[in-house]
Order: C-alpha cells, then structure tokens, then sequence
C-alpha cells in the first residue's frame, strides 16, 4: 500500500509491522507513530530484542522447542520423568500446559500440523525426529495434545498410527467443559463434545 | 422476539437512519433501487451477524465509506438486548449488552428469523444445492453444532480434495487420516438431516394441504451417496475406501453429504420433474411455513419475518394463503413491495416510503 506523505522510514517500518498476524494497516500507523515518538533508547531496545530472537534463540535438538541452549532445562532436568512423551503444535502450547502444573514429563513440539491445503504433510512436520526419540528413549506413553480442529485430529489420528505399532501407549486430551465455567452458559458446541467424550468415575 | 429499533450508518444505500418499528406489521414501499431491500439485509444482518447472501464487505459498506455500525434493540422472553454491530475492511466487531463477543459462532442462533426471498420459488425445481441449503440452515438454525459440523466437514473434505490433487503415487494410508474424520462428522451431518426430515414431512402435508386445498401427501426425500444403515461411519470409511481409485483421477472425493441429494414429491411424484409452476411455488411457500413452525415447535420461540418482495411473485390464491399465513402469525413481520396493492394484510401497520435516499414513516389501519 501507499502511504502518501510519509517519509519513506516511517512509511517501511509501517509496512514490516504491517505483516504481523492479527496487525492491520491501522494498528500498525499507530505502532509505528508510537515507537517514532518514543525516546531513541526504547527503539534501540526494541530493535535489539527483535534481533536476539533470531541469533540468540535455537532449537533444542530433542524436543525442538525454542530454547537458549540444547538440550533446553527441560530435557536436560534429571528430575523430570522420562516414561511420558507430551506432544504438542508449538512452543506457546507447551508453556500452556507447563503452566497446569499437571505434566512433569517430557515434550516434543512438531512446529505446525498436517495440512495438505497449506502444503504441510507429516514430512514437514518433527515427526521424524519424534518417532527416533521413541526408539532411542524409554518412553511408555505418548500424550497428544494437538488442537480440536480437523488438522489437529488428523494429526493426532496420524500419529497414533505411526506409534501404536511401536508397543507405546498414545493418549489424546480430552476438551470440554472449563472449570468454574456453569454449564448452562456453555455452548452447545463444546457441550456435545464433553459429553461425547465423558469418562466413568 | 420485537425488533424495537435500528440506527443504520453506512450500510450499504444508507448513510445514516434511525427507525423505530412495529410490534407487529412493518411494510417498506418504495420503488425498485431505492434500497427497500437494503434495510431487510441490515436487518438479518443484526440478527443472524451475516447478510442473506455471501457478499464480499466493500459490497455492504457504503461506497466511499470504510465501515459500517448497526444498532438494534431487541426484546425477547430471555430480556432485553443491545446489539451492535461494526464492519470494517477487516474486521466484524459484535456487542451484545455492551460486552464484545469474540466468538460468533457462540451467538448464532440467539435471534430467530424466516426470510421469504423471490429465490425461494427455485427451492422446488431449482438445483439440488439449493434444497440441501434450505434443509441445513433449517437445521443450523434449531441447532447450532450442526452449522458447526458443516463447516468442520466442508474443511475435511477441502484437505482431502487437496490431497488427492496432490501426488498420483497417493497410497490409500496418506488418505486415511482424513478420510476417517470425513466419516465421522459426514455421518453427524446426515443422522441430523435424516432426523429433521421426518420431523419436517408431516408438517408440510399439512401445510401444503392448507395452502392448496388439496389433499396431497408430501414427501422429501435424501438419497445419499452413502449406505444408510445402523454403522453409518463405518460405511461411509467403506465408500472412501471403494471410491478411492475414482476420487484419485478425479481429484475430489465422490461420495459425502455434500453430494446427497434432496427432493420433494406431490403424491409420489418427483416435484422437481412433474409438478407445475403452481405446484411448485404452492410447495415452496408450504416449506417456508414450515420453518416457522419448526421453529416455534422446537425451540418454542416466535421468529422475525423478513419477506422481501416476494408478492410480485404470486398469483391470487397463492398470495392469499401467504397473507393467511401472516395474519394468523403471532409474531413481528417486515415486508417489502412496490406497491400497498399488493398486501391484503388487514390491521395496525407501520409503513415506510422510501424514496429518494429519504425514509418517511407514519402508522396506518390497513
Ligand atoms: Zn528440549
């Protein structure tokens, strides 16, 4: 788009914030007033951190999640169980469920999921990588926490397939009803499949 | 459900209006292109969050404008709502009671509406889509998850379509995967329609009989793609299975309810072969009345009635019938037409002349 008027700075760090998802041509005018507003040491910061990401963060070569260093405190952390494998779409994922408090095992992250319109098949994926952790580590069970939505299920039936085999459990996470939520204002939606997939107790 | 009010701005003829209506009987005049048909579109566009069609946003904004709001006061056994709507180029903000819904998908449904569009005359004789469209927004409508499943399908069978048009050295198991959630929600989306079907049938017997006086037993039938039986699932695995060699060459999947097929008959007859003109708009308007007692029956709310221009479309004993309807009708109503001629409503009205760009409106005895 052009930005009539403005110097061509302003107007191109418009256009990169532009290209952020869910940041419209609006916001991002607004951002970009606001950081040109902003003392010289805030951009300065701002520019550095951007940086950092993309030269101060890696991989971890086991569990590929972002991490400062490989293998990343979590599978380097003896104190963690190793019979427990959680599988997750990204990183923001795995910080999620760290956050429950309710897994103390292992995690892989695939970095995306199975989606053929998008031209992501499973080769894509760190499935590889998950299937030569199975072989190599003493894992008993797989947990696989992708999303509810049709590419997070086909990966999810896709993995069962491929780890089944392997003499290891694979579990899926159950969705439903969130707590301290009152079941008369949950929708039908989200109520269906928690009654679908109840448990006995 | 009572429509109280609605600010417009920006919406599509409309720069700016406010209007109050009627508890009961709301009829637009104007002229062809004076933008009767617009303020009907604003209107289902507050109740239901989309227009009557598929439009693209710059089709809805004004022209020369960037966004559109819609106000509306809406009163309901469940209380009173404010709802309020903003467009922009890329964004749909909905409020209701002030508080910002991030999920529309949570809302659709709060509001019950029946439209009465010149296109539905087509639903008898038209295309198969159509037909399959009229059933599954009935049912959207009575329950939300099923919108919910078609969607869910309609992005399975997408990556599936992707799939096969990707490699020809595609293996059976590289499908498997999609082929099994294809199954498990196509089968959802058939179970409902096969439910609602039977549910359906009898009612429109009844109103068809009403509207034509004839004594005629109505049937609708689905003629799947897949086997019905009890293991619906499982065969719909078997027919992706069996129809996979013939989806690969033709890189899209051949079987589903998106390519089930919808019919009416008259008597045993296939309405969309054998019925006349007549017949078939007799039936048509059969289904429309039906849907507002499915409506009533199964949710037991009153819907809104937002009928555009659909008189010119009929002949004397059918607009008879149709404004029997209305008047038995316990519920608020909106209609548009070119001339008062053509409405054979009798009671308190409220009338608004556009013409113009200009809305006049004044309460009347018709
Ligand atoms: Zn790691």
């Amino acid at each position: 788009m052009r930005r009539s008027g403005l110097p061509e700075s302003i107007s191109r760090l418009i256009g990169e914030l532009a290209k952020l998802p869910g940041i419209g041509e609006k916001n991002a005018t607004r951002l970009a007033f606001h950081i040109f507003r902003s003392p010289k040491i805030y951009s300065e910061n701002l520019a550095q951190a951007i940086l950092e990401t993309k030269t101060k963060v890696i991989l971890c070569d086991t569990c590929f999640n972002f991490a400062s260093e490989s293998p990343c405190y979590i599978c380097s952390n003896t104190d963690r169980g190793n019979s427990s494998i959680c599988v997750v779409e990204e990183p923001l994922d795995q910080l999620a469920i760290e956050k429950s408090k309710e897994f103390s095992g292992r995690y892989h992250i695939l970095h995306g999921v199975i989606s053929p319109m998008d031209g992501v098949g499973p080769e894509d994926l760190r499935i590889k990588e998950l299937i030569t952790r199975l072989e190599q580590e003493n894992i008993k069970e797989v947990i696989v926490a992708t999303n509810p939505s049709v590419e997070g299920e086909a990966t999810s039936l896709y993995l069962s397939k491929l780890i089944k085999p392997l003499g290891i459990e694979v579990s899926r996470i159950a969705y439903g009803v969130p707590m301290g939520g009152d079941i008369e204002y949950i929708d039908e939606i989200t109520l269906g499949k928690a009654i679908r997939d109840r448990k006995f107790i | 459900m009572i429509l109280k009010s609605l600010t417009i701005k920006n919406f599509k003829s409309y720069p700016a209006e406010t209007f109050s209506f009627h508890n009961r009987f709301n009829l637009i005049i104007g002229e062809n292109a004076q933008g009767k048909t617009n303020l009907l579109e604003a209107i289902h566009f507050l109740l239901s969050f989309k227009p009557f069609k598929q439009l693209k946003t710059e089709e809805i904004i004004r022209f020369g404008t960037n966004e559109f709001k819609l106000k509306g006061e809406i009163e309901s056994q469940a209380g009173f709502d404010e709802v309020h709507i903003l467009l922009n180029e890329n964004h749909k903000t909905i409020k209701i009671n002030g508080k910002i819904v991030y999920k529309t998908s949570k809302v659709y449904g709060r509001y019950n509406i029946v439209t009465f569009l010149p296109a539905d005359i087509e639903l008898v004789k038209g295309s198969p889509q159509g037909r399959r469209r009229f059933l599954d927004s009935v049912i959207s409508t009575l329950e939300p998850a099923h919108l919910a499943d078609l969607k869910l399908y309609q992005r399975a069978l997408s990556q599936r379509n992707a799939v096969l048009a990707k490699s020809s050295s595609l293996t059976l198991d590289k499908i498997e995967v999609w082929d099994q959630q294809l199954a498990e929600i196509g089968c959802k989306v058939i179970s409902r329609r096969l439910d609602y079907i039977k549910k359906i049938e009898p009612l429109l017997t009844r109103i068809y009989g009403e509207t034509s006086g004839l004594d005629h037993e109505i049937g609708i039938h689905y003629k799947s793609s897949i086997t019905i039986s009890k293991n619906l699932e499982q065969e719909f695995m078997d027919k992706l299975k069996l129809n996979f060699e013939k989806d690969k060459r033709r890189f899209h999947t051949t079987a589903g309810p998106h390519r089930d097929q919808i019919s009416f008959s008259i008597s045993g007859k296939d309405a969309s072969v054998y019925s006349s003109q007549g017949e078939a708009k007799n039936l048509a308007l059969a289904l429309k009345a039906s849907e507002i007692e499915i409506i009533e029956q199964e949710l037991q709310k009153v819907p809104i009635l937002l009928l555009d221009d659909v008189t010119s479309e009929l002949d004397g004993n059918r607009k008879k019938f149709l404004f029997k309807l209305l008047q038995k009708f316990q519920g608020q109503i909106f209609i548009t037409t070119t001339s008062i001629k053509e409405i054979l409503y009798k009671g308190q009205a409220r009338v608004f002349r556009i013409k113009d760009r200009t809305v006049k409106q004044k309460d009347i005895e018709i």
